[in-house]
Order: C-alpha cells, then sequence, then structure tokens
C-alpha cells in the first residue's frame, strides 16, 4: 500500500492535535494528559503522546498524520517520527512570543538533523496580540525571504485551513523531489 | 499587529537580536515594572535606525543626550538654545554640533555613553512590557523626521553588540534559564568571522562551534563549568553569531521501517547537510501519490 507520511512539530499549544482533529478521517487517538509541569501554565491538557491521523484515498493509498509532542526533548520520540517521514509541518502560534524560542530550536533540530522538506504554518494570527508573519519568521532566525522555507497562515480548528496548508506541503515536496532529481 | 509582549516572555536580547536581525526602523516603547523603577507613567523610548540603537529618551524628560553637555560645562544651556534651532530637520543634534566645531567626537561618544547606559540597565529588569511602533516601511527622510533628532548624538550601535554587552555586564541570569541552550546541544556559526571582539570564553566557544560538539563536552574540553559555557553560548546566540543546534542519538531509520515504509520509487530528499553529517532516513517521494492527494485535498477547501 502507498503512503504517505507527514509529521506536525511545533511548541506546547501551537495547535498540532488541532490541526490533526480537523482534518482526520478517524477518531484522532487522544494522547492529552493532564499537564504537571510548568506546561500545567499553557494547557491543563498536553499530548504526551504522537498523536495519530490519516487520509484515504479510494485507491486505498494512505496519507498519515503524526504530532509530535510539543513539551518533547529531542530524543527517543524523534526516533520514532522521522521513521519514514516525508514532509513536516512546523506550527508557530504568532501570538506567543514565549515559544518562539522553542520554536526556533525545533526548526534548527529539523534542518540541521533530519532535513525532511519542511513547510511553516503560523496559527493564531487572527489574535489581538499576535505578531506579523514576517516578524514571526525573524524570531525564528529566518532572516532572508528566499531562503525560507514556504511560509502559510493556517487556522488549525478550519479543515479547509489545514487541507490548504497540506496541499502547500505537498506542492513543496514535488518541488524538492524535481530539484534532486 | 506589532512586536509586542512581556520581557518575561520575549526578552530583551531576544528582541534586541530580532531588531538588528530585521534592519528595524522604530520606537521600542518599555515599560519596566519594578518596585525603584516603576516606569508606567514615564516609559522609555529606545530608537533604532536600520537595526542600531541610536538614542534613547523617555516619555516625560527632554534633553537626555544634552544633559552631559551641560552638566560638564561643554555648552551652556543658553548657547544650546541658540543653536538647537539652526540644526537642520532630520539631522542629530550630536553631529550636527560636532559639525560645527562646538563638541568634539570624544565628547560625542560619552553623551552617547549615557544613552547606553540607560538601555543597559533595562536589560536588568525582569518584568515588563515593550512594544515596537514600525517606522520600517516608511522613507529614510521621513523616518529620520520621527527621530528625537534634537536629542540624538549621532552614534549607533548594533543592537546585537548592544545584547552581548548587557549580557557580559549581568549577573541577574535567572530570568534566561529557559532560554539557555541545553547541554548536548551543539553550536553552528552563523557568519565566517565574529564582528565582535570575543571575550577569553566565548572565543574558546566560537572555535568549538561546529554544530556536533556538544555543550557538555565543549565545557569539559575547555575545563568550564556547564553553567558558564552555556551562558557564554547564550550571549554569542544574541549577538547573532551562533545558532543553537539540539541533537538527538538518531539511528538510521533502515533498522526497521516496515510499519510506516514510504513508497520505494521516486527521487530521495537531500542526503547530507549544511555540515556534510548524514541526516537522519526520510521516505522517499512518489509524485504520482502527493498529486492523488493534493487533488483530494483541493476538494476540501
Amino acid at each position: 500500500m502507498e503512503k504517505l507520511k507527514i509529521v506536525i512539530v511545533g511548541p506546547v499549544g501551537a495547535g498540532k492535535t488541532s490541526f490533526i482533529r480537523s482534518i482526520s478521517e478517524v477518531e484522532v487517538v487522544d494522547t492529552d494528559r493532564r499537564a504537571t509541569d510548568e506546561t500545567a501554565t499553557r494547557k491543563h491538557n498536553t499530548t504526551v503522546a504522537m498523536d495519530y491521523g490519516k487520509l484515504t484515498l479510494k485507491s486505498g493509498k494512505v496519507l498519515y498524520l503524526h504530532g509530535a509532542p510539543g513539551q518533547a526533548r529531542f530524543d527517543f520520540m524523534w526516533e520514532i517520527l522521522i521513521r519514514g517521514v516525508h514532509g513536516y509541518i512546523l506550527l508557530v502560534d504568532a501570538h506567543r512570543p514565549q515559544d518562539f524560542h522553542s520554536a526556533r530550536q525545533i526548526l534548527n533540530f529539523v534542518k540541521e538533523r533530519i532535513q525532511a522538506p519542511m513547510i511553516i504554518g503560523i496559527t493564531h494570527t487572527d489574535c489581538e496580540d499576535a505578531w506579523e508573519v514576517d516578524d514571526v519568521c525573524l524570531a525564528l532566525g529566518l532572516l532572508e525571504e528566499e531562503d525560507r522555507p514556504p511560509i502559510v497562515v493556517v487556522n488549525a480548528i478550519s479543515s479547509s485551513s489545514v487541507a490548504k496548508c497540506l496541499v502547500t506541503l505537498l506542492e513543496h515536496l514535488l518541488k524538492v523531489a524535481a530539484a534532486v532529481s | 499587529m506589532s512586536i509586542k509582549g512581556f520581557l518575561e516572555s520575549y526578552s530583551l536580547p531576544e528582541l534586541f537580536r530580532l531588531l538588528d536581525s530585521g534592519g528595524k526602523s522604530g520606537k521600542l516603547v518599555v515599560k519596566t515594572d519594578s518596585g525603584y523603577d516603576d516606569s508606567t507613567n514615564n516609559p522609555y523610548y529606545v530608537w533604532f535606525y536600520k537595526g542600531r540603537l541610536v538614542g534613547v529618551t523617555r516619555a516625560n524628560t527632554k534633553r537626555n543626550a544634552l544633559e552631559k553637555v551641560i552638566e560638564n560645562g561643554w555648552l551652556s544651556p543658553r548657547v544650546i538654545d541658540k543653536l538647537m534651532p539652526l540644526c537642520p530637520e532630520g539631522r542629530p543634534v550630536g553631529t550636527y554640533f560636532k559639525s560645527i566645531g562646538a563638541l568634539s567626537e570624544k565628547q560625542l561618544n560619552q553623551m552617547f555613553e549615557v544613552d547606553l547606559k540607560q538601555v543597559l540597565d533595562l536589560f536588568e529588569f525582569n518584568y515588563g512590557y515593550f512594544e515596537f511602533e514600525n517606522f520600517s516601511h516608511l522613507e529614510p527622510t521621513t523616518i529620520l523626521k520621527k527621530m528625537p533628532c534634537s536629542e540624538m548624538t549621532g552614534i549607533s550601535l548594533r543592537g546585537t553588540e548592544v545584547a552581548l554587552s548587557a549580557l557580559r555586564n549581568t549577573q541577574n541570569w535567572d530570568r534566561f534559564t529557559n532560554q539557555l541552550p541545553e547541554n548536548s546541544s551543539g553550536l553552528q556559526r552563523l557568519t565566517p568571522k565574529s564582528q565582535y571582539r570575543l571575550v577569553s570564553l566565548e572565543q574558546e566557544l566560537w572555535k568549538y562551534s561546529d554544530s556536533i560538539t556538544s555543550i557538555k563536552d565543549i565545557a569539559r574540553n575547555l575545563r568550564n563549568s556547564d553553567v558558564e559555557v552555556k551562558r557564554a553560548a547564550f550571549r554569542l546566540m544574541m549577538a547573532g553569531l551562533v545558532e543553537e543546534v539540539p541533537q538527538a542519538n538518531l539511528k538510521p531509520a533502515a533498522i526497521d521501517l516496515r510499519p510506516l515504509s514510504p513508497v520505494a520509487t521516486g527521487a530521495s530528499v537531500p542526503s547530507a547537510n549544511s555540515n556534510g553529517n548524514k541526516p537522519a532516513s526520510q521516505g522517499t517521494t512518489n509524485v504520482s501519490l502527493i498529486r492523488s492527494f493534493m487533488d483530494f485535498l483541493r476538494q476540501k477547501l
């Protein structure tokens, strides 16, 4: 069976679980548990294992979506996440500057250690305190526009917005594939 | 939608690095919240031009830069009042006074030190609110007209250099605990050569910034404490010289790919990163499979 595997990464509360829930054809396995550490100040519940969702075509082809636990260190969990991965979406909450540092760490990790094609989804841009997308990029260390991965504004609770974000990633996969073939 | 937030959420060194790297021009309003200097009603205005610090003023205090001139008796208030109207619009008063021989370069530098001292003091606050009024989209002449030229020396310093100085002087490191690099992380150089003069530990750290060697190993090699090395690493990060690269002991994915096996045909993604290290394995890309899902997802738009 032909499969695609997409991994959604990002800081706690960026919208990873919502993103997968919005588009998955199957009930997303609820891996949220009551947060007991500093994460508790952000969310009452946080993802402690990988969220998982999927989309299946009539032909039987499957697209798997995996969400990385937000508070995960760069440990064994990543080894599982990267197996057979085709692309990443890094979700960043535009109105939580306190998370930009963590998002930047994840971005550097994926860029340097994994190097799978990646796009960035900026969430919560409609919030009052949201930063401009360009300023979020600067906070992530993405200085030159031409060096940036594709960046999309995404509403993680809207299935059409999530679909658009996934299409952007798939387009990027094709571009990367064309560039190296 | 502007750059704004709380200092406890987004630190001043990060903010100065961001304004520098973005070449931002504008007014950074900082309202500190502390018992001995509550500036809620008299906020600091820190002025940037193309990512460089050009001056600092207070909302309710005028003539910051010229205070030193009067204090030291370099010029009398009467002479200053006479000369001020002659200063062309959009020109810092310091450079104008120097151009007519009223002040020397050394005196200008001393004036700028007063500004710098105020900014460095700001870095010591744990709590406060900031908001950046962005002028970057305006024409340079319009930006200069918005600047408090009558209180500016004309001297400037890169935002990252200010952050580096502030972090070298601070003893108050608790607030940066969550931002210090991990012991297991490596450091990657962002520029081939440092544009700033580095102190000894920073120089040593710079040499080890190969993105592979962990902070812990660097500390061991340098016979220094992890904490000191992490702080020095943070300084270099905020100076825009290095980037933290988290490490993970990723085993080759080929061990067992079956449950999540990618499709076997098509082009693969790049196989080595910028340092020539072999990245962890990823799936290969099947063009028709991707197109099928693109069509499927477009129906949901």
